[in-house]
């Protein structure tokens, strides 16, 4: 892993990653709306409970924000054909998810679409408790 | 118990003062003895027991591959290698297991300057390292996992298994992550990478360990690096952490001051 000078991304990650380690509800995210990021992978991290897609996507003023995506654990995304390389950083992908309630820069996957076409997951799908294995 | 006899019985073959029954029991005694030092671990056949401490008088960041020379990359290999470098020189990529005592991983761990020990256990051979108090644990006589139970699990020091081939201890590992670098000097490899070593105890105090890369991503072919221990049953593992003082391993050729 590169080790870089934890600023606030290294903050977002810690906001995200803490309700995971909490057998957390599906609730924080809002289940009835479906957004699309278009962006450049900055990491993905393929770990134990949920892994995480950070993703580089650019504001209004098309300045570089992060967002982090949470995915189910690494069995079930395996048994869906997932490899920890399925992504990597400087990929540039389109993704959908359930955006968190609270408006910050995060939400629950639903699907991805890599540089060659392939579309994972499924954009029309409803949450279920088991993001990433759909 | 020599001395089982009962009230009133007189000098018998039971007695312990019949130099006869003294000598015998003598006899059997010293016989299970040397049967028990021969068998060794666990009961395990002769010559199949590395248990103890080893420690390498040698040491070099950049891994002695057989042959001598530079690692036969590929050209993804050799630009891997290249940013490996310039990333370690400039800054932007840290040795995260010199800063963060993350282990090592295969093959580097083998390089180690530092002493380790070799446990052996029913079904389990078990390789502690001071360096990181990094931890192998090697099922025995067991299969290698199968690529889908290895890809959601991948560990800095791969999984391994392992079995005896006579007195050669043969260890197979798969299932590796990327976070590692084969050597000190950055040398990369891809979490396809599989290695094997025979391990086999070389003169009367010695541990060779010869591993084998295959990394047909990074590498053109596989190669091969051999490793040599001293038996050091008087050393201890001590404590191990990050930042804090280590113990003085001078006396290893090719360590340069710590």
């Amino acid at each position: 892993m590169k080790f870089k000078a934890l600023g606030l991304a290294g903050i977002a990650i810690a906001m995200y990653t803490i309700p995971a380690f909490a057998h957390h509800s599906f609730a924080m995210f809002d289940a009835d709306k479906k957004m699309t990021l278009e962006g450049t992978i900055k990491e993905f991290q393929w770990t134990n409970p949920h892994s995480w897609i950070l993703i580089n996507v650019p504001n209004a003023a098309g300045q570089p924000e992060q967002w982090a995506i949470e995915l189910g654990a690494p069995g079930g995304l395996a048994r869906q054909g997932w490899v920890p390389k399925t992504l990597t950083p400087g990929m540039k992908v389109t993704a959908v998810i359930h955006p968190l309630k609270d408006g910050t820069h995060g939400g629950q996957y639903m699907a991805v679409t890599l540089p060659d076409g392939t579309v994972k997951g499924n954009p029309n799908g409803a949450a279920n408790a088991n993001a990433g294995a759909n | 118990m020599l001395d089982v006899m009962s009230v009133g019985e007189t000098n018998s073959f039971s007695s312990p003062r019949n130099p006869l029954r003294t000598f015998a029991v003598v006899v059997a005694l010293s016989a299970a003895l040397a049967a028990g030092s021969a068998a060794s671990a666990a009961g395990a056949p002769a010559g199949q027991d590395m248990s103890g401490v080893w420690w390498a008088t040698a040491y070099s960041p950049k891994i002695p591959i057989v042959g001598g020379g530079d690692l036969p990359y590929t050209a993804a290999g050799k630009a891997a290698y290249d940013k490996n470098i310039a990333g370690l020189k400039s800054g932007e990529l840290i040795d995260a297991a010199r800063r963060f005592c993350v282990p090592d991983g295969i093959p580097r761990i083998l390089a180690t300057p530092y002493p380790f020990e070799i446990i052996h256990t029913p079904g389990q051979t078990t390789m502690i390292y001071e360096l990181n108090h990094a931890i192998r644990v090697v099922a025995m006589d067991k299969p290698m996992p199968k690529d889908e139970e290895l890809i959601p699990y991948p560990y800095y020091d791969g999984h391994s298994v392992g079995h005896w081939e006579g007195d050669t201890l043969v260890l197979e590992t798969a299932g590796f992550n990327e976070k590692t670098f084969l050597d000190s000097t950055g040398a990369p490899h891809s979490d396809s990478m599989r290695t094997t070593e025979r391990l086999r105890k070389i003169g009367a105090n010695q541990l060779e360990d010869v591993v084998t890369v295959h990394d047909p991503e990074m590498f053109t072919r596989d190669w091969s690096a051999r490793f040599v221990y001293q038996q050091r049953n008087d050393v201890r593992l001590q404590d191990y952490v990050c930042g804090e003082k280590h113990r003085d391993i001078s006396s290893v050729r090719g360590v340069k001051g710590r």
